[in-house]
């Protein structure tokens, strides 16, 4: 077939083989170099990843077909077989659909109606931290996490670990019933017992111990209940030789410490990043690895407002490893961690000396200190771009008092402390939101976790209560506290799940999770919050507070379900309440505590004192980079310190910047690469004095050169059915002595090690920008960006219109002529053949989106997505409806990322409607591509035939072949949502816009008596992410909100030369720099 | 018609019936047997038969609210 002479498009003459590479040079729209890749391979054309693209589905499914392979066999004796094989199934198969009878309540609960969910106000505990929670409950079973809207804190979003939390409760391999050791480590040791054999013999213990005078030890989290603080003043009042310790694995400890010799508070504040209009982030990841992330995303977004507003941030990141925030950086520096301190005392040098700011001035020492470090020598040292450091001097210097400069928790103290004096010298201290509580510590109670190890090893600890706690994988391996521990009389581990404390303990008592429980909290000056269960426990279990309350009262009978909540109650009605001067009666007062789940408090705004200007004088040892390698420690996005590994969802969900899943590695950059002779999957040993460390290894575009960076959170030993053995474990590394810091060490030995090790990324899955067809690939226009001075000076010239064979699209006729008017607009005409009161249609904000993934685990947990293992991830099988694409674009070594949410586009012509045979899948009235589950035979036509790859297909019944039949547990079957079908084998699923909610809207509009309206309808991902880049709503309707996306300069639509009309509007992403996008390499963009 | 064909032999009626008896009790022993290959993986087999040892019970005390981020937020 040649070229034909008619108008059409003959591809087949355009199809390229799988193996002709495709030269990206010279493919420019304007002056602007338009090739995004998403990896090394892509980016390099490697034959290989060219092969595997045009592959769709499984290179096991493509087996040819050889009729001569099967063997003879008569018709006779095949029928006999068939009928005797049928006979066979028959009698053996039981009925797998009959899970049982279901009745209708006999007696009601008043506070349940069927079908109708209800909701409650909470706080639970993730990675030490109270967070504020709203738990939507069906038929009393909670079923979803979400933020509190009245939190001041949250403003109704919580992040990916809150979010996928829920599975904890119904944790299959939750403990039971009490266990005792026999004598022996082990958990084959363990014996199952009663709350009154072990009650009967701790209460023994502690009274024998404290006797004795030997210490007892309860070893927590932070603790932040003002109520849990009176218990254990009660417990120690009853056994004197009670002492607390508290550890946390915020990894905020050489910041706060920084903080307080600084300014003399004890915990780092809140930054108002609204405020900012330049940032510089210095080995910060203050979007996502943050204590504060969800809120710092909130206000770092307020500032990139671009549809309801006009005020755009701009972004500086300075950093050796590749960080979320640095990717979302409108300039980005790759230095090695260890010299940021150097370029710190380099700027302030800059401002104090040269440009002689006076927002403070420094102690003579330090202006002294500092006057030796050059800017300009620096760099050309570490060949930073001249003229984009240039910038950032420039901005920080006009916008004295709107910037700031945040330092990484790696970071060691002093240069913590310069960063404060840095701030200080710009004027940023109206940043600063000192609203952390900070409250003196009980008199027996320390952080000084050396101090509890030399008495576990002095032998003077009687009983150590492990308070849901896990010591012995959190605390860094050099402090040695597993050998320690058991060096304790006794040890009582309280927890939920088996781990590596528990093994090694005397008595594990199962707790009640965060939704069974009862609390109080305080970690902020401006409200409390409170927790109260949604349920009544599921198994054995008791409140952790409510086994020390039971202590204290000596008497093993005396525990009840509700002996905590009393208290908690009893103690607000005496000793918090009268404070608050209210005129409503306690009750009332309580249960509209219980009811919003916060109580905001009246508080005098703190001043923030004057900047203490002997704690930089004083830094007589500040960090100073090496000739050897820098290695990082960070905390894993989803699985923060591990204490979730047993969770799927977060195992699964893709990392935001390498894809990887179930799996951490050693992040190193191309150049070290080549150093170390070694390429992605290879294995390295890290080793710093007598640690070692050996991690598979992922080429990462972006890292610094000699920096490599791996994450905690994995390796974990006993973590559960899903979680043990994934990764590795890097505590044993951490060592406060060898390192700079904890998380920072410069003086490590790198030797690649013989083997390998498979990672799974998902990076390369599902592309939708096939090389295969030439000219249209290139005017594919996937992502679109441009720059925030190109959009104020033509908002219209950052979208690259559309065109085919140099026609514009909006030349052609529109595909949905009005009958009135025919042919009277274009292929954008709003015009459409749903001309219903709703046509529901939602948009993405890409300059908002900063790619953090919360929005994939909230519909994981909505929609009932089944996790399926690493295996089946690395055959593009996962499940998840929705994904976060993210495209490198520009120089490989220091690339620019752009993040794009990807889902069902839900059609106006959708292809997968017209090539069902069964028409399992169907346009409904109000504009959503539908899926009939029970009709799909599995065909996949539909996802062959879907542009924009986003429809999934259930190879297998995951619930059932995962970690044999994980997911089917008669636990784990409770977190289902159900008003979402949950799919079978040989089904496919996709995005549905939350439909469930949609239909539930409609009922209640129904009911009302009116239109559905817009923002009646909160889907999943729109309400989980953080920075309200989603917006949905009714595209019929001119005052929906919807409309301001729709029509805004920058929306475009993927794909839009394939005639699909997609519904979901992507606003193109504006990069706040001076300079016009070139995507030119240079160290910074 | 060519009586010559050849036809596969005809099994006899006593050896019919023996077969027959003994493939029903070879299918009554294999349902009765202990090995349920036919049933799935994991906690799920007969799960009709099974009564499920959770009982969900919301707890009394708790106070509920309405969501305030959509009028139904389901």
């Amino acid at each position: 077939m040649g070229k034909s002479n008619n108008k059409y498009i003959d591809l087949s003459s355009e199809i390229l083989k799988s193996d002709e590479k495709v030269n990206h040079e010279n493919e420019k729209i304007g002056d602007k170099d338009i090739h995004y890749w998403r990896s090394f391979k892509e980016l390099h054309n490697d034959p290989e990843f060219i092969r595997a693209k045009n592959l769709e589905f499984d290179k096991s499914s493509n087996k040819p077909f050889e009729p001569g392979e099967f063997s003879g066999f008569s018709r006779r004796k095949f029928l006999g077989l068939l009928a005797a094989s049928a006979s066979f199934a028959a009698a053996g198969c039981s009925n797998y659909r009959d899970k049982g009878e279901i009745i209708p309540y006999n007696k009601k609960p008043e506070e349940i109606v069927e079908g109708n969910p209800n909701f409650f106000a909470s706080t639970i505990n993730i990675s030490g931290e109270p967070v504020n929670v709203l738990i939507k409950s069906r038929e009393g079973r909670p079923i979803k996490v979400d933020g509190n809207p009245d939190s001041p804190i949250y403003k109704g979003k919580v992040n990916a670990v809150a979010q996928a939390s829920i599975l904890s409760l119904y944790d299959p391999d939750r403990i039971k019933n009490p266990k005792i050791n026999n004598g022996s480590y082990g958990l084959e040791n363990f014996e199952d017992t009663d709350w009154a054999t072990v009650d009967n013999q701790i209460i023994k213990l502690l009274n024998d111990t404290n006797a004795s005078g030997k210490d007892i030890v309860i070893l927590s989290g932070n603790i932040y209940s003002p109520t849990f603080k009176k218990v254990l003043t009660e417990f120690n009042a009853k056994y004197p030789t009670a002492k607390v310790y508290t550890y946390n694995t915020s990894g905020m400890a050489t910041k706060n410490s920084a903080w307080q010799k600084s300014y003399g508070y004890s915990k780092y504040p809140v930054v108002n990043y609204d405020k900012a209009k330049v940032i510089l982030s210095l080995e910060s990841d203050f979007l996502a690895d943050d204590v504060n992330a969800i809120q710092n995303a909130r206000k770092f977004a307020r500032n990139r407002e671009i549809i309801n507003g006009d005020s755009f941030n701009r972004l500086y990141s300075v950093e050796g490893n590749v960080s979320l925030t640095g990717m979302n950086a409108d300039y980005r520096f790759r230095l090695r961690t260890d010299a940021i301190e150097e370029f710190v005392l380099c700027l302030l040098n800059e401002f104090v000396n040269k440009r002689r700011l006076t927002n403070i001035s420094p102690d003579a020492s330090v202006a002294s200190a500092i006057s030796g470090n050059n800017l300009d020598q620096f760099v050309a040292k570490y060949n930073l771009n001249k003229d984009h450091i240039s910038n950032l001097v420039e901005d920080l210097t006009k916008n004295q008092g709107a910037s700031f400069v945040s330092g990484g928790y790696v970071l060691p103290e002093s240069t913590h402390i310069y960063i404060n004096l840095l701030n200080e010298v710009l004027g940023n201290r109206g940043l600063y939101q000192q609203l952390y509580y900070e409250e003196s510590p009980l008199p027996f109670e320390s952080n000084d976790i050396q101090d509890l190890i030399n008495k576990l090893n002095s032998g003077s600890v009687g009983v150590l209560i492990n308070f849901d706690v896990n010591p012995v994988y959190n605390l860094p391996g050099s402090m040695n506290f597993k050998d320690a521990m058991i060096k304790a009389g006794k040890v009582i581990t309280m927890t939920t799940l088996d781990n590596e404390t528990s093994s090694l303990s005397s008595y594990v008592l199962p707790i009640n999770t965060d939704f069974e429980s009862w609390g109080d909290f305080r970690s902020r000056v401006d409200f409390y919050s409170f927790q109260q269960p949604v349920l009544s426990p599921l198994f054995n279990t008791r409140q952790k507070e409510g086994l020390i309350l039971n202590w204290i009262n000596g008497n093993a009978q005396s525990y009840n379900n509700d002996i905590y909540h009393n208290y908690l109650k009893d103690n607000w009605e005496k000793n918090l309440y009268p404070g608050f001067f209210s005129n409503v009666k306690f009750i009332e007062f309580f249960f509209a505590c219980l009811h919003d789940g916060v109580l905001p408090v009246n508080f005098t705004p703190v001043q923030l004192n004057a900047f203490t200007g002997s704690a930089a004088s004083q830094i007589t040892s500040g960090m100073k980079s090496s000739d050897k390698p820098v290695f990082l420690i960070t905390h894993s996005p989803y699985l923060y310190d591990g204490t979730l590994a047993n969770n799927g969802w977060l195992q699964e969900v893709p990392h935001p910047i390498s894809r990887v899943v179930w799996d951490n590695y050693a992040a190193i950059s191309p150049d070290t690469a080549k150093t170390l002779d070694v390429s992605t999957n290879d294995l390295i040993e890290i080793a710093s004095g007598n640690n070692t460390i050996k991690l598979p290894v992922m080429i990462q575009p972006g890292m610094a050169d000699n920096v490599i960076a791996t994450e905690l959170g994995y390796g974990r030993e006993i973590g559960g059915t899903v979680g043990t053995d994934v990764g590795v474990n890097v505590n044993p590394f951490i060592s406060k002595s060898n390192g700079v810091t904890e998380f920072l060490y410069n003086n490590i030995a790198i030797t690649k090690s013989s083997g390998s090790y498979e990672l799974i990324s998902t990076q390369e899955h599902y592309p939708i920008d096939d090389p295969r067809y030439k000219n249209i690939q290139i005017k594919r226009h996937i992502i679109q960006e441009g720059t925030y001075n190109q959009y104020k000076k033509n908002p219209k010239s950052v979208i690259i219109k559309e065109s085919i064979e140099g026609i514009p699209l909006d030349e052609f006729p529109s595909i949905n002529p009005s009958i009135n008017n025919p042919n009277t607009e274009g292929y954008r005409s709003t015009n459409n053949m749903y001309q219903g009161p709703v046509k529901w249609a939602m948009a993405i904000d890409m300059n908002k989106c900063i790619g953090c993934g919360q929005c994939v685990v909230s519909c994981n947990v909505e929609n009932n997505i089944p996790v399926v293992g690493k295996e089946q991830v690395g055959k593009n099988r996962e499940m998840m409806w929705l994904r976060i694409d993210r495209y490198y674009s520009g120089d490989a070594t220091n690339p620019k990322a752009n993040f794009q949410p990807m889902l069902c586009q839900h059609c106006d012509f959708a292809p997968c409607e017209n090539v069902c045979p069964v028409l399992a899948t169907s346009h409904s009235e109000d504009g959503i591509n539908g899926m009939a589950y029970n009709r799909c035979v599995g065909t996949r036509y539909c996802s062959n035939n879907c542009p924009y790859k986003v429809r999934r297909f259930n190879y297998f019944n995951f619930r059932n072949s995962f970690n044999d039949g994980y997911q089917e547990n008669e636990y784990f079957s409770l977190i289902a949502n159900p008003e979402v079908t949950v799919r079978s084998r040989g089904v496919m699923e996709k995005c549905t816009f939350c439909v469930q909610r949609v239909m539930k809207a409609r009922q209640v509009a129904i009911q009302e008596g009116r239109t559905v309206k817009g923002n009646d309808v909160i889907t999943a991902c729109q309400e989980a992410c953080p920075t309200e880049a989603i917006a949905f709503g009714n595209m019929n309707d001119k005052e929906d909100n919807i409309q301001i996306y729709r029509e805004h300069p920058l929306a475009y639509y993927l794909l839009e030369p394939i005639k699909v009309k997609p519904n979901v509007t992507y606003i193109a992403k504006l990069r706040n720099t001076v300079e016009e996008l070139t995507h030119t390499g240079g160290d910074s963009h | 018609m060519d009586n010559k064909t050849k036809q596969p032999e005809k099994i006899k009626r006593k050896k019919f019936f023996l077969l027959f008896g003994a493939s029903v009790a070879g299918v009554i022993g294999f349902i009765k047997s202990p090995i349920k290959i036919f049933s799935g993986k994991g906690n799920n087999s007969n799960p009709s038969a099974k009564k499920s040892s959770i009982k969900i019970e919301q707890n009394p005390l708790s106070v509920k609210r309405e969501s305030k981020s959509g009028i139904f937020n389901s």
